[in-house]
């Protein structure tokens, strides 16, 4: 177990090296030279070699990455170009916005996802199961821009029930501030609860044909311990699903921060490219592919409290 | 053998609190554990309409094995499972099948719950498969013992353990923690026969329990197999389609074909004087290590499909000495001796197999 774990963090080190580099190379990739969004356009040459060697333009590359690397590490990831406020002010705020929102869609894309999918499986072949999966066809495939339109449509401006953008105000209570989270993370779970459910179904009734499960009917088991043996079975592979949901659900948020104006790193990245905010995009993008690492490791581990053949095969 | 100890002595304790119950007892002898009647079983389902039983009758006294022999496909499976009514979906049963006086086919869902472990319990040919592979074998043994009996964790853990331990696979308490896929083959099939034990069934039945292990193996557990039968006195079906491994443990043979019983008897009566074509060509293709030279002579062709059966004996497109008759009817099933029963028209001239085809 330990061993395991301690296994697919080696995994990630090189993973997570190759993604700093990625997040670096991102100030050489934009045209120009890094150092001229920052340098005015009315300085000195001097002026402008003293600014270079401030922020150690003129030294090698890979020593630059290392520095850039041990401030980043230590929490500094410089200054917002067009703010002028430390990045991560910006950024983590962003971050835990498109968090909750990301986290939020995941769980009731999951919740959703699960429960169609497990009753489509036990209801295998009959009318419910084919109603079940025509409905998870159609959450797959909605497109996302047009399933916020016609809720924003709806709820918003013909009810006039729900908020239709923004994350109202500091002083709003519960209640309220819910209310904005509400369209939002119904668009964002439709695709994905779609998926989930399209893949539990698919991975409860490979279960559930399984030779195990009537010898768990040959013990006289009840009927609800036996489905405790086919979950754990299920779990593993649906996990892996609902976890790969979630990550891209952290990325694939930008569409509807932008529908909905909310303030998450989809919105600041998108006004980041915007303003050519180098600082603001490399901790953005950095801060993101993290948590989509983060998100995976876990469903790995998991995964492997599941599913204990998965411990023995990846050992070996 | 702690365990087998204690089984007995609960049992015959049990036993004598009944009697006491029903005293005076009848002198009679008991009636038989197991009483299958006419069983026919039918799947029926969008895709197929198949009968795959076509009527079989047998009975099974306390403490005896009734040994189910014939070639793949010949109906085993699906007649040791009509016992636990685990059947396919569409699955129709008619008939009778009564154990210990419960009539199983007329059963409620928890009933039948109740009935699957304590009375009757199961061990299947593929180990591997049968276990759940994200449960220890310990937890999979102890929640079949909570399922039918008001215990703790701790005490069904340790009735797992005493199992583990009567089936002799050695280090039980370590093993308790042992995923399926952790044991071998072997190990994994002892620990199956514990688990079909640990609700001390009066009836065991066995699905080519040796069918998926080595040679070597195959004859441990068997022998296991048999000296616990006789230890707890169970009533036990074995299925195989080894003559050889029927000889070593059955008191009865039935021999089925097509979904049918074609010669049932004790299993000297089968040995010696077979009387059907089809149990001397099973006998002839047994490879006896202990009778130098013998014959390996598998009887050529395969089982009809039983969606198309032939409309005389099912036999007669493979039967080397099958009669222009053989093709009208079905012979009827014939007690031709007392407890020998035989499904051939040759069968009532009162020839021995042998004679005829010289
Ligand atoms: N669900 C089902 N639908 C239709 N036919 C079935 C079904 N299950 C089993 N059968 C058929 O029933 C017949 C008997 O099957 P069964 O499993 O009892 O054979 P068996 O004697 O146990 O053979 P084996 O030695 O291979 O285990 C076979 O011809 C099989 O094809
Ligand atoms: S009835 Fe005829 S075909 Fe069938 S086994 Fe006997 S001799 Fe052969
Ligand atoms: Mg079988």
């Amino acid at each position: 177990m330990a061993g395991f774990i301690a296994y697919r963090l080696l995994y990630v080190l090189p993973i997570s090296i190759g993604v700093s580099l990625i997040c670096f190379a991102l100030t050489y990739m934009a045209p120009g030279d890094p150092a001229s969004s920052i340098i005015p356009d009315d300085a000195s040459p001097e002026v402008a070699a003293q600014i270079r060697a401030a922020y150690g333009f003129d030294r090698p590359l890979p020593i630059q990455y290392l520095l850039w690397l041990w401030r980043v590490l230590s929490g500094d990831f410089g200054v917002s170009l067009s703010t002028g406020r430390p990045v991560t002010d910006e950024v983590i705020p962003a971050m835990m916005n498109t968090l909750s929102l990301a986290g939020g869609g995941a769980l009731l894309a999951a919740f959703v996802g699960i429960t169609l999918g497990t009753l489509a499986a036990y209801r295998n072949g009959r009318l419910s199961d084919r109603a079940i999966s025509a409905v998870g066809i159609a959450g797959m495939s909605v497109p996302q821009y047009w399933l916020a339109m016609v809720m924003v449509a709806i709820f918003a401006v013909e009810l006039g029930v729900l908020p239709a953008s923004g994350m109202g105000q500091p002083g709003d209570d519960f209640g309220r501030t819910l209310s904005f989270y509400v369209l939002p993370i119904l668009t964002l779970a439709t695709v994905p609860a779609g998926i989930i459910a399209r893949s539990v179904r698919s991975t409860v009734s490979e279960t559930l044909q399984q030779e195990f499960v009537q010898a768990l009917e040959a013990k006289g088991l009840p009927a609800w311990r036996i489905f405790l043996h086919v979950a754990k079975n299920a779990a593993g592979p649906a996990l892996a699903v609902i976890g790969l949901q979630f990550a891209n659900l952290l990325g694939g948020s930008i569409l509807v921060e932008t529908v909905f104006s909310w303030p998450g790193t989809g919105f600041l990245l998108n006004a980041a490219i915007f303003m050519r905010d180098l600082p603001v995009m490399q901790a953005t993008v950095l801060l993101l592919a993290m948590f989509f690492i983060v998100a995976n490791l876990l469903v790995d581990i998991l995964q492997m409290l599941f599913d204990p053949r998965v411990k023995s095969a990846r050992r070996g | 053998m702690t365990l087998a100890a204690t089984l007995a002595a609960q049992e015959s304790a049990q036993e004598s609190a009944q009697e006491s119950e029903q005293a005076p007892a009848p002198a009679v002898a008991p009636p038989p554990l197991v009483q299958v009647e006419n069983l026919r079983v039918r799947i029926k389902t969008p895709d197929v309409d198949v009968t795959l039983l076509h009527g079989l009758n047998f009975s099974l006294n306390q403490g005896e094995v009734l040994c189910l022999v014939g070639e793949s496909g010949s109906g085993k499976s699906i007649t040791v499972r009509s016992l636990l009514r685990l059947l396919p979906p569409g699955a129709i049963v008619e008939g009778s099948i009564i154990v210990d006086g419960i009539d199983i086919l007329a059963l409620k869902p928890a009933q039948l719950r109740a009935v699957r472990g304590p009375l009757i319990a199961i061990a299947f040919q593929e180990p591997a498969t049968s276990f759940d592979p994200a449960f220890t074998i310990g937890y999979q043994i102890a929640e079949t013992v909570r399922a039918h009996e008001q215990v703790s964790w701790a005490d069904a853990t340790r009735r797992a353990q005493d199992l583990l331990e009567l089936v002799q696979v050695p280090s039980a308490k370590r093993r308790l923690d042992a995923y399926p896929h952790e044991l071998s083959g072997g190990l994994r099939q002892r620990a199956m026969i514990a688990l079909a034990l640990s609700c001390r069934p009066k009836l065991l039945i066995a699905d080519e329990p040796t069918t998926a292990l080595d040679a070597t193996v195959q004859i441990q557990v068997l022998l296991l197999l048999r000296e616990l039968q006789r230890e707890l006195g169970m009533a036990t079906v074995f299925v195989t389609h080894d003559v050889g491994v029927a000889c070593e443990i059955a008191d009865q043979v039935a021999v089925m074909y097509s979904g049918r019983f074609v010669e049932m008897g004790p299993i000297e009566r089968i040995i010696d004087a077979p009387r059907h074509p089809y149990t001397a060509g099973l006998l002839g293709s047994v490879v006896t290590p202990d009778v130098p030279g013998a014959r390996l002579e598998p009887i050529p062709g395969a089982p009809p499909d039983p969606t198309a059966l032939p409309p005389g004996c099912s036999f007669e497109p493979r039967c080397r000495v099958a009669r222009p008759a053989c093709a009208q009817a079905m012979p009827a099933f014939t007690q031709i001796a007392p407890l020998h029963q035989v499904r051939c028209v040759l069968a009532a001239s009162g020839a021995a197999m042998g004679d005829i085809e010289k």
